[in-house]
């Protein structure tokens, strides 16, 4: 699937299935501010949703709660139709859920399969896996070489540190471990903010080449002509509130920005 | 006199650092780039280096020409052995981004604790693992007050420096113990000739190597320092594992502090005052940044002998003792400046 494709395509669903994930009435304070006012949204089987809004709208507290990050004051996620519960990024992982962080969630000093693995470490066959919990750096590297190899990310060896690493690069690897623990839904916090051009595009291609496997994507992004390519549906977030929801193919950046301003109002 | 410091010292200067090898590498030949590649990702070279070369000054200075003997190698070995067991848990501290400053402390408070049990006719056994116990706690005390009640791992373990201590003054009320002769045997007793602190300190070495390098524990040390907010978003419990190093340096320090206590036949409650300054020192000198996520335990090692072997190679060159505490705090200040001049290299090759 070609990436210049996207923005036209609509998910191929069936309307009766419920979302892949569902937030209904999502609040949240810190003190006074109030981050989150019941907020909605849905995400479809391999759809890419854009979430936008200004600084301030709600963005970071929202998709922090979706990847367990942070627990809502009220509200309900459900997965598949299913309430769950997200109290830690492990919930979330276990839910089919990874988060793409802007600070980039990798440790410089360790090597792209180590990083991959992180948390997650393959472990040697038999007695000395199980019991001496002997790690299994060879088969790590493998297999690491293998998904990179598969999602076209180019680097020299999976023993670089990631330190070495651009920054499209380092995207690359974060991205990698939603397709290595076989995540259905990724989340991704303005995942090209601090890349260069070049790497941009080859961040968005990544994005293209997941979403093409069938993940499910909420990209998070000030960048709207980014977001008017990458995305099937526009989730616009105001104040706290959701301000209204736009299928991509049918709108365009000035209108994207009248709602994210307020200048007009959606329902 | 002064020349003698003068010839040693720089000697290990220019061996450690070795400023023209590193930078002209990354612009020189090809094979300079490789020499200069493994200096950078390997600090232990350097230091091995100038273990090297501070010996053969020695050796060359040394009025009895004795540096090279197996009696001044073996005592060194032997003589070095309870900073390094300690400097191996501070270590793996620092591999967090944190510091241990009560490893002295916990060497002073194990040593004695364990002799007035001796000395109060409990076995070797129970003695030992009650001494390695206190330590113990004292690195859960540490890993309480940094994780839970978020204390800068700086002041926390300083607290407890003093604390530490205290408890061994204030106990011993400034006596010193004597345990039974019979234990004197641990720490000044040899496996084929080699003494059993050096090969002690060894094995523990070579297997804490093994759990960092092959265990998803060991790896998750190295990621808490890397990067502890990507750690814990990743599912790692780094309260856990900080919690579980400084207890570890804990203990290492009291299994330190016993040795020492044990080869000197005496338990003062303000030995090892001190020592966690040289801990550190063998940690820097070794290659662990004190940025964290990195360093190895056998760089640590090498650092731990390297400042041992300077103190002998001073003694035996006669020079007054005065001098060598300035020539350590060189060796640490170069070996820091080594370490940023990493970190920028690192930058800039990217």
């Amino acid at each position: 699937m070609s990436t210049e494709s996207l923005a036209n395509a609509e998910p191929e669903r069936v309307t009766s299935t419920p979302p892949i994930l569902e937030a209904r009435g999502i609040s949240k304070s810190f003190g006074t501010v109030r981050a989150l006012a019941g907020v909605d949204i849905d995400l479809f089987e391999g759809e890419i949703i854009g979430l936008v809004g200004d600084n301030g709208a709600g963005k970071s507290t929202l998709i922090k709660i979706l990847s367990g990050a942070l627990l809502p004051d009220a509200g309900e996620i459900r997965i598949d139709g299913r309430p769950i519960r997200l109290n830690s990024p492990l919930d979330a992982h276990a839910n089919g859920i990874e988060t793409v962080y802007q600070d980039l969630a990798v440790v410089p000093q360790m090597d792209i399969a180590e990083n991959l693995y992180l948390g997650r470490e393959v472990r040697l066959p038999g007695v000395a896996g199980k019991i001496g919990r002997i790690i299994h750096r060879r088969a790590m590297r493998r297999q690491a070489a293998e998904h990179f190899e598969s999602l076209h990310i180019k680097v020299k060896s999976m023993r670089q540190r990631v330190d070495t690493l651009s920054g499209g690069q380092r995207q690359g690897v974060a991205v990698a471990r939603s397709v290595v623990f076989g995540r259905r839904i990724v989340i991704m916090d303005e995942p090209t903010a601090a890349l260069g051009v070049q790497e941009t595009q080859q961040v968005v291609e990544l994005i293209g080449r997941i979403n093409a496997r069938g993940m499910a994507i909420i990209l998070i992004s000030h960048n709207m002509p980014q977001v008017l390519h990458l995305s099937h549906r526009i989730v616009v977030l105001r104040a706290g509130r959701r301000a209204g929801v736009l299928k991509t193919a049918e709108t365009d950046v000035e209108q994207v920005v009248r709602v994210i301003t307020g200048a007009e109002i959606i329902h | 006199m002064p020349a003698l410091v003068e010839e040693s010292v720089p000697a290990a200067i220019t061996t450690t650092s070795k400023p023209g090898g590193r930078l002209g590498g990354l612009v020189g030949s090809r094979h300079a780039r490789t020499v200069g590649a493994h200096l950078i990702a390997v600090p232990w070279i350097g230091v091995l280096l100038g273990i090297v070369i501070v010996g053969l000054v020695a050796q060359a200075e040394a009025p009895c020409g004795c540096f090279f003997t197996s009696t001044n190698l073996l005592t060194t070995a032997q003589e070095f052995s309870y900073v390094a067991l300690a400097a191996l848990g501070g270590a793996m501290v620092i591999m967090t981004k944190g510091i241990d400053l009560s490893v002295g402390s916990s060497m002073g408070l194990a040593g004695f604790l364990s002799a007035d049990l001796l000395a109060h006719h409990t076995a070797a056994v129970p003695a030992v693992v009650l001494g390695l116990g206190v330590g113990v706690l004292v690195g859960i005390v540490n890993g309480i007050l940094i994780t839970r009640l978020k204390m800068q791992p700086f002041i926390a373990t300083l607290g407890m420096l003093s604390v530490v201590r205290g408890v061994a003054l204030g106990w011993s009320q400034g006596f010193t113990l004597y345990p039974p002769l019979s234990f004197t045997s641990l720490g000044q007793g040899t496996v084929l000739g080699i003494p059993n602190p050096f090969v002690i300190m060894l094995v523990i070495a070579v297997l804490l190597s093994l759990f960092l390098r092959y265990t998803p524990l060991g790896r998750h040390i190295y990621a808490v320092g890397g990067n502890e907010d990507a750690s814990r978003l990743l599912g790692i419990r780094t309260q856990r594992v900080k919690i579980f190093v400084y207890a570890f340096a804990g203990m290492l320090a009291a299994a330190g502090g016993i040795l020492l206590m044990s080869f000197l036949g005496s338990a003062d409650p303000g030995a090892a005052t001190g020592y966690e300054l040289d801990v550190i020192a063998a940690c820097v000198i070794g290659g662990v940044s004190l940025f964290g996520g990195e360093g190895t335990l056998f760089g640590v090692v090498l650092g731990a002998f390297l400042i041992e072997e300077i103190r002998d190679a001073l003694v035996l060159d006669q020079v007054p003792g005065y001098w060598t505490t300035l020539a350590i705090g060189l060796v640490i200040l170069i070996a820091m400046a080594i370490d940023q001049g990493r970190r920028r290299v690192r930058r800039v090759a990217q």
